[in-house]
């Protein structure tokens, strides 16, 4: 056999293989969403805890999977998937409309201070791409302009050498989102409260009293954590400590 | 009116000079049990906050002590009516060698973002001498216990400080105690430790428990506790002639203990996630209600465990009877029976959706690492739901219908419907914002435009340089061109003009031929840079003397015919002697 021949039968394999493993996944995914409209909530969490299991992640399969838990009245894990499905693509409309009714559901909420509205501009911006798209972007951005840079060298319009420099200053802003985007991306400080109800308390001691209670599906930042413990603040700043437990990390 | 300003002006001065009034002092220091210690021998040293909150804290450098912690604290004090909150950090501390040790200064950032430092302080290290605890040889020993040395995960395990002693001991005080960690540990306020006597190796000793606490090692695996140090006043017969007795201070060290902790196999069905010992308790506020009332169950769980780790027990309520909504829960932490345990309370309130009488078991099942079994507790409610205001099927004809689906929570219709296409990818932590991949494909433009614009630099050195050599191989032509004119000049006997005619060609011809710019063509410019372009020394100053020539004939008049044929000899073997 050639081997060209060998190289486009294992191809095609592999092509046959992925689009099995694809199949796969949808017809659990569609499954769980039959089973989600029947309101067989149960199913579809396990249907759709099993897609999650297999290293897989969407921003679709997150927001449904909140869905279910809201069915089964679990309003932390519910507020806890819709937080992931936006970290998978911060433009799930959905998953953001479900988010806040979700935290409406939350016992106490807390007032937060806006940030000003540049920041808040800003920081739309940075969420609007995932930080692939916006690492592509810097890319195209600097190859057009280098490309605009040779071309004003070969026939000596200034017009683009104009263009060229200004697609390679511009090109600083994705890559300034990228990374912000992808610190948002990777990290992992921030955790919502699962259980019904958590006390916060100064030290890592079950003997210290409990300076406040945290209701389930509160957002909390993790500052540091120590054995089975966790230190934490509060979207009002307050900072205590509650068991590692009692929290799921986004 | 006036009279009521009066008032109030008192009011505030007596207000102000009330010793409650005056605004609580912030002080931050550092407190050291000991200012002289021996090598090896533990000690401790605790940072305290009074009248403020810790944002951050930086700990002082060490400077050669050997530090564990810090262990946090907080506390309240009351001096003279008054109360101070104190947040505290303590580090246990050890020197290995003699001498004198610097503690710097500890940095705290307080809630109020006022950054204050502790002050630096000298602890003195002195060798031990081996000969000292010849006395305790024997008669004064310490041992770590624990209650069990194969544990399993979750169980309560009790770390026993235990004083084994043959000699009298006036002072004890614990100065370290064992690290246990990431375990969760408690320590038994409530214990007091009893004296008794046991005999070792045939040896009767006194011993008492000098501290309990209580562990509960989560993670199978080897859990090894360091040593606890206690420090003990024994008096000898060393003092002096007033004072024969003196106590002498001695720190003993326990040695390090391990502990098994086996994992819980085979989970029982509805395990509650707890290993104790436990009792339930379930209570109905009305075993009869109405429908239009809602059931109030409460869950009591108490006994000896980690009572946090309790998960809310089973209803046993049928969903397809009652709503059931989230308990409240309380918890209380106890000490008892020299363990640790406690209570936790879930109220549950539940909707009755149907008419009837009704059984409610409630189930609680936890490990019994003492019997080394699961253990279920359960319990039988009878409930009877009459009829209300609020219209119900009776419970026959709600067990007619058969519900297939969950009950649907009302406020699922505010939210969006499921999303029918998911594009799944595989989670994993590589992000090719910033990878190295990333920065080549970054790097590739660039690279490509720096080919680009060597190429093109390149490429018009190389026109530059053939239209240069052109440009010499025509000068001779050209300047011959100018001879040509010159020579016409000299056969009419166009002095003046001969001369200037000569002058340009010869100096036109430098310039090309020797790329000398038409500005720099001074005499001297041009013998410097032939002479940089290595031409011949000879030839060069026939070529000054014919520009002089033609520059002082053209300034004096000079017309002998035979000088011209001379130099227009001369200036056209010059310029044909180059070709």
């Amino acid at each position: 056999m050639q081997p060209i021949a060998v190289i486009k039968l294992l191809l095609f394999c592999l092509l046959i293989q992925t689009s099995r493993a694809t199949d796969s996944n949808d017809n659990i995914f569609a499954k769980a969403l039959q089973a989600q409209k029947d309101s067989h909530y149960t199913e579809a969490i396990y249907l759709y805890e099993s897609l999650k299991n297999k290293n897989l992640t969407s921003s679709a399969l997150h927001n449904n999977l909140g869905l279910s838990y809201i069915g089964k009245q679990q309003t932390g894990k519910a507020i806890l998937e819709f937080e992931r499905a936006l970290k998978s693509s911060a433009n799930n409309k959905d998953a953001l409309h479900n988010l806040e009714v979700a935290q409406k559901a939350v016992e106490e909420q807390y007032t937060i201070a806006k940030p000003l509205f540049f920041v808040r501009w800003w920081n739309g911006i940075s969420k609007s791409m995932t930080s692939p798209g916006w690492a592509i972007l810097f890319l195209i951005q600097i190859s057009i302009g280098s490309a605009a840079l040779c071309y004003w060298r070969i026939s000596k319009k200034r017009t683009f050498l104009k263009a060229g420099i200004m697609l390679l200053i511009l090109s600083l802003l994705p890559l300034i989102f990228g990374f912000q985007q992808k610190s948002f991306e990777s990290s992992k400080n921030t955790a919502i409260l699962i259980v019904g109800h958590a006390g916060l308390r100064q030290s890592p001691d079950l003997a210290e009293k409990e300076s406040e209670i945290i209701h389930e599906g509160s957002k909390v930042e993790i500052l540091k954590q120590e054995g089975l413990w966790v230190h934490i603040r509060l979207q009002n700043n307050l900072i205590g400590w509650i068991p590692v437990k009692m929290l799921e990390r986004i | 009116m006036k009279a009521i300003k009066y008032n109030y002006t008192f009011l505030f001065f007596l207000w102000w000079f009330s010793p409650g009034s005056s605004i609580a002092q912030v002080s931050f220091e550092a407190v050291c049990n000991v200012r002289e210690v021996f090598t090896d021998e533990p000690f401790e040293l605790t940072f305290e906050l009074r009248n403020s909150k810790i944002k951050l804290f930086s700990p002082p450098p060490f400077n050669g002590l050997q530090a564990k912690g810090p262990k946090e604290g907080k506390s309240i004090s009351y001096i003279n009516g008054n109360s101070a909150t104190i947040e505290s950090r303590t580090y246990y501390l050890k020197a290995v060698k003699p001498g004198r040790y610097k503690i710097g200064s500890a940095k705290i950032i307080t809630q109020n973002g006022t950054t204050v430092r502790s002050k630096a302080m000298v602890i003195k290290v002195i060798a031990r001498n081996n000969n000292n605890n010849n006395v305790l040889d024997g008669n004064i020993f310490l041992r770590t216990e624990l209650s069990t040395n194969n544990a399993v995960a979750g169980e309560q395990v009790t770390v026993d400080i235990n004083i084994y002693t043959q000699v009298a001991i006036e002072q004890v005080e614990i100065s370290k105690e064992p690290n246990f960690g990431n375990v969760y540990y408690y320590y038994l306020r409530s214990f007091s430790g009893e004296s008794k006597t046991k005999t070792i190796n045939g040896k009767k000793y006194t011993t008492k428990t000098l501290r309990r606490m209580v562990i509960f090692p989560s993670s199978p695996g080897v859990l090894k506790i360091d040593p606890a140090f206690v420090k003990v006043g024994v008096a000898q017969n060393k003092g002096g002639a007033f004072n024969p007795y003196r106590i002498m201070t001695y720190t003993l060290k326990s040695l390090p203990v391990e502990l098994n902790i086996k994992e819980l196999k085979g989970l029982a069905k509805n395990f509650s996630g707890t290993t104790g010992n436990y009792n339930l308790e379930a209570r109905v506020k009305k075993n009869t209600i109405s429908s239009d009332n809602v059931l109030q169950l409460t869950l009591t769980i108490q006994g000896q465990g980690d009572i946090k780790q309790v998960l809310s027990p089973k209803t046993g309520a049928d969903t397809k009877y009652f709503d059931i909504f989230s308990p409240n829960i309380t918890e209380e932490i106890q000490e008892g029976s020299q363990l640790l345990g406690g209570t936790k309370k879930f109220e549950y309130i539940m909707n009755p959706k149907a008419l009837g009488d009704f059984i409610i078991k409630p189930e609680f099942t936890f490990y019994n690492a003492r019997l080394k079994r699961f253990v279920k507790l359960d319990t039988i409610i009878n409930i009877r739901v009459i009829k209300g205001e609020n219209n119900l099927p009776l419970k026959e004809k709600k067990t007619e219908i058969k519900e297939f689906t969950e009950e649907i929570p009302q406020a699922i219709n505010e939210y969006k419907p499921p999303q029918t296409e998911a594009k799944f990818r595989q989670k994993n932590n590589f992000s090719f914002m910033g990878s190295k991949i990333f920065w080549a494909l970054s790097f590739l433009p660039f690279l490509f435009s720096a080919i680009l614009f060597g190429w093109k630099y390149r490429e018009e050195a190389q026109i530059n340089n053939s239209v240069s050599d052109q440009k010499k191989i025509n000068a001779v032509s050209e300047a011959n061109k100018g001879l040509k004119v010159t020579q016409n000049h000299l056969a009419e006997g166009l002095h003046e003009a001969f001369y200037k005619e000569l002058s340009k060609t010869l100096l036109d011809y430098i310039s090309i031929k020797y790329d000398i710019p038409t500005i720099k063509l001074t005499k001297n410019n041009v013998r410097e840079q032939l002479t940089k372009q290595h031409i011949d020394k000879n030839k060069i100053d026939r070529l000054i003397l014919i520009l002089e020539t033609c520059e002082s004939a053209l300034f004096s008049g000079l017309t002998k015919s035979e000088s011209m044929e001379t130099i227009f000899r001369e200036s056209s073997d010059f310029i044909n002697s180059d070709s």
